[in-house]
């Protein structure tokens, strides 16, 4: 999380401005004021889900959609690089689905992205204020950066993004398999239909393991990893 | 040290800043005490009525004659036309560094009046679809029937309806301003919807009702509706009231806004400001709605007829129950209006979130070149 401090130079020529336009309360604002606040007013403080409903409605509808779906950027309207990210249904497209210059946003392979190491998604770089040859380029939203808490809030939203019904993998490209069953994570163990199996090395499904007759399997949280199992 | 990236983007074409002329809501009550006092849309915007014609011909300090195409080309008096072409280049830094210059805006307007009816269709550029572009590239944003209980008046009753704004908030030009880009009329968001407008000296009501695009792919689409009104307490303060509800395919949102202006003509200076209160309910959110604040102050200076500084303070807190993700923005532009056709603005911005320790800050500035046909 340190990145997400950056403090960018920027902070001295906006003060110059501001200080010509105010030399008052915005001087204040700029000259290092800490925030004091708690991160919110639930009951876990240093969360910053804030008590915010872990969800692909809740990510889209406030940070996604209000910040990158405007209407000459990522809207349905426009969908500039092929993305759209004004409501939950194309937030997911658009993250899941290969295309664009960079592949899919999140794709659910150890290659690019493991739930418990989301800031290798791409979908975080892009966010951040440097890119990966160390330059101030590039960075998304393109005219106003994110709050900080919002990214964090994207990287707690992507570990649980397994267990959310809304955020399985689409089939295309042959992305979508390694989410699905992957033998580095998980205990190499996936969910197939209603089957716990074990995962191949190809990100195929292998041999079933546990049939769950009828009760669904499912990806369930545990300690700092997910297990498949059959639904109780 | 850092390496320093600055990087020229020759031509971009409609991002970030792409925009639209609206009315200016920073003459009203220093100029005239309506919209319609200027304009042919009860709501503002778009084309200038004779009134409007003559305020641009005192404000130019090169005298041009105001009308269409400088009169060259006469139009019959049932019709009116004209346009509206911005640009725009500068400086932005997000905190990455670009050179940019891009095209705003062309649109072309044209309005045709029989006694108490007329029909007003716009014809422009807007960013085309990806994947769609032969079909996206030009669009009418705007295109209604009107009928008009006073033809010709300032005061009156209108009925719209076709593909247009819902009335609501000030309607400032720049769409960056926050209570446009986060609240309920962000850029070409007009869809098929009618609109009732009445307007007087002392008061006026606008009640809007929208449907989402069925034809195309619309900005923000959903259902819903809004009422807001001004009423004016003697000429110089003006307050204002309204309220809308959207329903998409995601969510349903309420919005509240109230809004004031005040003109101290001692020393020429006008004080509006709008607030808004969004609350957002979705399935997924569970219980959880999403309350929202946005909120916009800006203060408007005259410099003999021609020039004109504003200087705004936006507000906007995507979640109040959590801390650090509220930004602010200082805005500060300068108008010079070169003719009655042509304006020349300095748009500057510097924006942080959570007073500078929630995230990084940013800011730009620009000249943008404003010509109308």
């Amino acid at each position: 999380m340190q990145r997400l401090e950056y403090r960018p130079r920027m902070q001295r020529p906006v003060c110059a401005l501001l200080l010509a336009i105010s030399a008052g309360g915005l001087a204040v604002a700029c000259g290092g004021l800490e925030d004091e606040r708690p991160l919110c007013t639930e009951e876990e403080p240093n969360d910053p889900s804030c008590g915010r409903p872990l969800t692909l409605e809740m990510v889209t509808l406030q940070v996604f959609a209000p910040s990158c779906g405007l209407t000459q950027c990522h809207s349905r309207f426009h969908q500039a690089g092929g993305l759209s990210f004004e409501n939950p249904h194309d937030t997911r497209l658009s993250l899941l689905t290969p295309g664009g210059r960079s592949g899919p946003l999140i794709r659910f392979t150890n290659e690019q992205y493991d739930p418990l190491d989301p800031a290798r998604s791409n979908l975080i770089k892009w966010l951040l204020p440097l890119n990966e040859v160390n330059e101030e380029v590039g960075r998304m939203p393109f005219d106003s950066p994110l709050p900080n808490i919002d990214i964090q809030l994207l990287e707690v939203w992507l570990r649980k993004a397994p267990e959310d019904e809304n955020m399985v993998p689409i089939e295309s490209g042959g992305l979508a398999r390694g989410a699905q069953c992957n033998p580095d994570l998980y205990n190499g163990l996936a969910c197939n239909d209603d089957e716990v199996v074990r995962c191949n090395e190809d990100f195929s499904f292998g041999e079933p393991q546990e049939s769950c007759d009828g009760r669904g399997c499912r990806l369930r949280a545990s300690g700092e990893s997910y297990v498949a199992e059959c639904a109780p | 040290m850092k390496r320093v990236v600055v990087t020229l983007v020759g031509l971009v074409a409609f991002v970030i800043l792409s925009g639209r002329a609206d009315a200016y809501p920073q003459f009203q009550l220093s100029r005239d005490s309506t919209c319609t006092g200027c304009h042919i849309s009860p709501a503002g915007g778009g084309l200038l009525n004779e009134n409007g014609l003559n305020t641009a011909d005192t404000m130019g300090q090169l005298g041009t004659k105001p009308e269409f195409m400088y009169g060259a080309i006469e139009t019959p008096e049932w019709l009116t036309l004209g346009g509206d072409l911005r640009g725009l280049a500068g400086y932005m830094q997000t905190p990455q560094r670009y050179l940019l210059g891009l095209p705003m805006q062309a649109d072309f307007y044209a309005n045709a009046q029989k006694d108490r009816f007329g029909a007003t269709v716009t014809i422009g550029m807007r960013p085309a679809q990806v994947g769609n572009e032969a079909l996206t590239r030009v669009w009418s944003r705007e295109h209604y029937l009107t009928w008009q209980s006073t033809p010709g008046e300032r005061e009156g009753q209108w009925i719209r309806a076709g593909h247009l704004m819902p009335v609501f908030g000030l309607r400032f030009v720049e769409h960056p301003i926050y209570t446009r880009r986060f609240g309920g009329t962000p850029l070409m968001s007009e869809t098929y919807g009618a609109s009732f407008s009445t307007v007087s000296e002392r008061m006026e009501i606008h009640v809007s009702g929208f449907l989402k695009n069925p034809f195309m792919d619309g900005v923000a689409p959903a259902n819903g509706g809004a009422v807001y009104g001004e009423y004016r307490v003697g000429e110089r303060t003006q307050v204002g009231g309204g309220g809308m509800i959207s329903q998409s395919d995601w969510d349903r949102r309420y919005r509240a806004t109230v809004t004031a202006k005040h003109y101290l003509p001692t020393p020429g200076l006008l004080l509006q400001g709008e607030f808004q209160y969004i609350f957002a309910v979705a399935d997924g959110l569970d219980d959880y709605g999403i309350d929202q604040l946005v909120g916009y102050l800006m203060g408007s200076y005259m410099i003999g007829e021609s020039i004109m500084i504003d200087l705004g303070l936006g507000h906007y807190d995507e979640n109040v129950r959590v801390s650090k993700v509220d930004r602010d923005a200082i805005d500060l532009n300068v108008h010079w209006f070169a003719t009655s056709h042509l304006e020349l603005m300095l748009v500057t911005r510097a924006e942080m979130i959570g007073f500078g320790s929630g995230g990084a800050s940013s800011g730009w500035a620009m000249g943008q070149l404003h010509y109308r046909l």
